[in-house]
């Protein structure tokens, strides 16, 4: 049966697919060079929300590694045999009072880790022996005598199975005695780290195949463990060395605590290694989200693969990066495939369509007509239109409502360009690269369609960001509101169906941020009221500051509280910290707070990382603590101010 | 095949615009934190008609019972009520922790009948806006967000990837499901059953949009068929009991764990609690999954009218 398009790019979800992703993987530019195999020390993977963290792990653990849909397992395979874990937080936030002792709750988590790992451990070992060629190759499972582990609990047994049955019914007997903890006792609890330092060494001493192998557990959401198993964690990421190592995952700002059970701190260098897997997935990230996009419909939509610009079996290989990253010419023709599939309308084109469309022309001819009747002008509007200049009269309205501009001389400016197509309307000129995007958006928004400015593939990219989770949710969401599917042919999706869906998109995401975490309600805030000022900017008639989308911290006590917010926002990806670009004042705090550019198509705001306002510390506090009136006060001060203020001098001038 | 357990407790409610008269002559009483109107009104009737009144709260960070800002071990709590013939529990200001930690308390102690008295708010603290670009929020400023954790007694672990189901009891705010979600990180949903409980009718006409239109959006990302949803009275603590029960009989599987979430009203909330200590330690297992949400103050105003519920903890049969 044939997969519809919505449904190749609705599992956005990396929990929402198998353990074994080793034929869903596209292996990024970046992944040679993270120099997971070849570890000695921890690793901790730093990312945002929807980045792609467990995807990667899961990669690199063992049932993708070893999947039986690998057909040839390289020598060096066995030499890094990755354990994933995800802990479920519900359930280990809950071990402590009680009644017992903190000794005993550690003692209880150490046992989690033991019955967790362990079980793992020996299911990496059947993942490697996962087919009957692989069992000659490797095998000698049935072999094996375990008894040395039952010094841990002679209740575990001696072969691979039973250990591994025992372990989980030891692992429900703890879940039993904290269910019951005045009248069950608890199971014999297994020290983790000189149990699976035994279990490790017997499979080495007892698989040849095994002699050079280190097990790296990978333990996924570190940050929502408590407190205090973060620090028994820390002292495994410390003291971790072949062949058993830990690495975790994490958020950006999830580091909660480095301490560890003893007097020592882990230490970035000496005890772990960071990667910081946003900075490397936004490197390239067209290129990488439009061979995602074509891989996807390779693999649900095997006849259209001879249309498509891409080798799925490169796309899975290692060796392959340097062919497709280092190659102008297969860039080039799988970003034009991209964008054919996924057209764009330009600011240019659009103000072709602003001419043609009657509602989008009738609002630029009446902004015109009010801008001249505010100046006192008896020109009329049809002086500043031109069917053969559409990027010059659409952005009329601006130029009229500028203070130092006169009617006259943009009249005559325009005259000017029309006879002789030179002057400051030039189509290359300043003017019109500043100020062409923010003018065809504004009366999109003043209309009240959805602007086409948000239309092909480059522009999705810009605005998920290095976002694989959001990237494929505006894919999705293209494709849903795309219904003119033909058979064996790549879909073209109008722009302005592009438009639609990525603002359905985007509002859906937006209406997810309430989720986020502990301030979740408070982020929410932050994001429709960021979202609301800028939205309210982007309608300002005279365009002198348009595309503003950040905002710097202009004055005010940065405290602990606003620290913490800002650190929430970041870490929840509802804003991007950078360093400021633009330096306005001297009072300036050095860093740009951008609302992330998912949000843009909701608030129908620029995705490109232009302008910015200055906020202070009591203005954002007062969004993310105060009354919905507060907020909307601020987005009438802030966002509306310059609708009143014809007069003022730009602060940029012309430009 | 086991039998299947069914419910046994017995319910006797009462509704009023006064007080209820049934809440008087009370030997010990157990309530909360007070942050609006309603709670203020309570605790204030609950004094004056009971001989003992206790401030319990339960820290779920630290799994720990506070007894008017004393740590108390079980047993002590076990004794505080030991031979006390009517114990009545504030549902308007004890959350769900509390009231676990008293019924496990009551097992302990042999008593098997429990009263409750809650006071339905008039109105909802609503955060509305006149911003056009987010003219269909219609968020309620009930909570922060807190991190789900379960409670001992009623906490069984998801193996990523195994088979389970899960019950959301929905509120006001989507916030609180989104979180959810978040930290369960689960949407393998042909191994992860949802279903949701909606409640309808809803405290006032009107109302029931309040719990349904935030959560269109989750609804429709999960695939939510109408059969995975049910819906059961808001203000009902017996509606709620039965209502779970019945989905229990339907999906309750000795191969997988039931998780309970109770987001929404204060009467689901109990309902909850009551299903959960009745389950607990069945073949087929319950769980909470739960997030203690930190209420603000002045979250309601006024009273609508009060509510008392007698319940029969019979044992099983």
């Amino acid at each position: 049966m044939r997969t519809a398009l919505p449904e190749i790019f609705s599992k956005n979800r990396n929990e929402e697919s198998p353990e074994d992703n080793w034929l869903d993987f596209v292996i990024p530019p970046f992944l040679d060079s993270l120099g997971i195999k070849t570890q000695s020390k921890a690793i901790v993977i730093e990312g945002g929300r929807g980045c792609g963290k467990t995807t990667l792990l899961r990669y690199f653990c063992h049932a993708a590694q070893f999947s039986s849909k690998r057909h040839d397992l390289p020598t060096d395979v066995l030499d890094h045999i990755g354990i994933y874990w995800r802990a479920d937080t519900n359930f280990l936030n809950s071990f402590s009072g009680g009644d017992q002792s903190a000794s005993t709750w550690q003692a209880a988590f150490d046992h989690t880790l033991a019955c967790e790992f362990g079980r793992e451990i020996i299911r990496s070992i059947r993942s490697i022996n996962c087919t009957p060629s692989r069992i000659a190759k490797y095998g000698k499972l049935d072999e094996l005598d375990l008894s040395a582990l039952n010094d841990f609990d002679p209740k575990l047994g001696n072969n691979l199975y039973d250990i591994e049955r025992n372990l989980t019914r030891s692992r429900n007997q703890l879940e039993v005695w904290l269910n019951n903890l005045d009248s069950t006792p608890h199971p014999r609890f297994i020290p983790s780290k000189a149990f699976l330092k035994c279990l490790i060494n017997e499979l080495k001493e007892q698989l040849p195949y095994l002699r050079n192998s280190t097990f790296a557990v990978f333990i996924d959401e570190y940050e929502n463990l408590r407190i205090e198993q973060q620090k028994f964690i820390n002292g495994y990421l410390k003291h971790g060395t072949p062949p058993l190592i830990y690495n975790i995952a994490l958020k950006r700002n999830g580091w909660q605590t480095k301490e560890t059970l003893g007097p020592e701190s882990i230490q970035e260098i000496s005890d772990y290694r960071v990667i910081q897997l946003e900075s490397e997935t936004q490197k390239d990230f067209e290129l990488f989200a439009a061979e995602l996009l074509f891989f996807r419909l390779s693999e649900k939509r095997p006849e259209l693969l001879e249309r498509l610009p891409i080798d799925p079996e490169k796309l899975r290989s290692i060796e392959s990066i340097k062919d497709r990253y280092e190659n102008d010419i297969y860039r080039e023709s799988v970003l034009k495939a991209a964008e054919e599939m996924l057209p764009r309308v330009g600011e240019r084109e659009a103000a072709k369509i602003i001419l043609s469309n009657k509602k989008l022309r009738g609002i630029l001819e009446n902004n015109i007509s009010e801008a001249l009747k505010e100046r006192g002008s008896k020109l009329n509007f049809k002086d500043f239109i031109s069917d053969e200049k559409p990027e010059a009269s659409v952005i009329m309205p601006a130029l009229l409502n500028r203070a130092r501009e006169t009617p006259e001389n943009i009249h005559k400016e325009f005259k000017n360009l029309i006879e002789s197509n030179t002057g400051r309307l030039h189509q290359s000129s300043p003017l019109i690269n500043n100020n062409l995007f923010g003018c065809v958006n504004s009366i999109y928004i003043d209309s009240g369609i959805n602007s086409i400015l948000f239309s092909g593939f480059t522009v999705l990219t810009l605005i998920a960001r290095g976002n694989i989770r959001h990237l494929l949710e505006l894919i999705h969401r293209i494709f849903k509101a795309h219904e003119h599917e033909k058979d064996n042919e790549l879909p073209i999706v109008p722009a302005e169906a592009q438009a639609k869906a990525v603002r359905d998109a985007s509002e859906s995401i937006i209406s997810t941020v309430s989720g986020f975490g502990t301030y979740g309600p408070q982020l929410y805030s932050l994001a429709l009221c960021l979202g609301s000022i800028f939205r309210e900017r982007h309608r300002n008639t005279r365009q002198s500051e348009p595309e503003i989308n950040h905002f710097t911290l202009s004055s005010g006590d940065i405290n602990d509280k606003i620290i913490k917010y800002l650190d929430e926002a970041e870490k929840w990806s509802v804003l991007f910290i950078e360093k400021e670009t633009k330096m306005k004042s001297t009072g300036s705090i050095s860093s740009d707070y951008i609302l992330n550019p998912i949000f843009s198509p909701y608030f129908q705001i620029s995705f490109r990382k232009k302008r910015s306002i200055q906020l202070s510390t009591t203005q954002v506090l007062s969004i993310l603590e105060g009354e919905q009136s507060d907020r909307d006060k601020l987005v009438r001060e802030i966002g509306r101010n310059e609708k009143h203020s014809l007069y003022h001098a730009d602060l940029f001038g012309d430009a | 095949m086991s039998d299947m357990p069914k419910s046994s407790y017995l319910f006797h409610s009462s509704t009023s615009n006064e007080f209820p008269s049934e809440c008087k002559n009370i030997d010990i009483a157990f309530v909360g934190e007070r942050v609006d109107d309603r709670g203020f009104s309570s605790v204030e009737e609950i004094y004056s008609h009971s001989k003992n009144v206790h401030i319990i709260k339960f820290d779920p960070e630290q799994q720990l019972t506070l007894l008017n800002d004393t740590p108390i071990q079980k047993q002590k709590l076990v004794e505080t009520i030991q031979n006390k013939k009517r114990i009545l529990i504030d549902a308007t200001t004890v959350g769900l922790g509390e009231i676990l930690q008293i019924l496990l308390a009551t097992n302990k102690a042999s008593i098997k009948e429990i009263e409750f008295v809650y006071a339905e708010p008039g109105q909802y603290t609503q955060q509305s806006s006149n911003n056009e670009s987010h003219h269909n929020s219609r968020e309620f400023a009930l909570t922060h967000n807190c991190v789900f954790r379960s409670v001992q007694g009623f906490a069984h672990q998801h193996d990523n990837g195994s088979p389970a189901s899960h019950i959301f009891m929905l509120g006001f705010e989507q916030g609180r499901i989104l979180n959810a979600f978040e930290q369960r990180a689960v949407f393998d949903l042909e191994n992860y059953k949802c279903h949701f409980i909606i409640g309808v009718p809803a405290f006032k006409a009107g109302w029931e949009s309040n719990s349904i239109r935030p959560h269109l959006d989750i609804l429709d990302e999960l695939k939510v068929s109408e059969r995975a949803i049910s819906y059961c009275q808001a203000n009902s603590i017996r509606e709620s009991y039965h209502t779970l029960w019945d989905l229990y009989t339907k999906i309750g599987d000795e191969r997988k764990t039931l998780f309970v979430s109770p987001l929404g009203t204060k009467p689901h909330t109990v309902g909850a609690a009551l299903f959960l200590f009745e389950t607990k330690g069945n073949d087929k297992i319950t769980s909470l999954y739960y997030d203690h949400p930190k209420r603000l103050i002045n979250r309601s105003r006024n009273i609508e009218r009060w509510h008392y519920v007698n319940v029969m903890l019979l044992p099983n049969s």
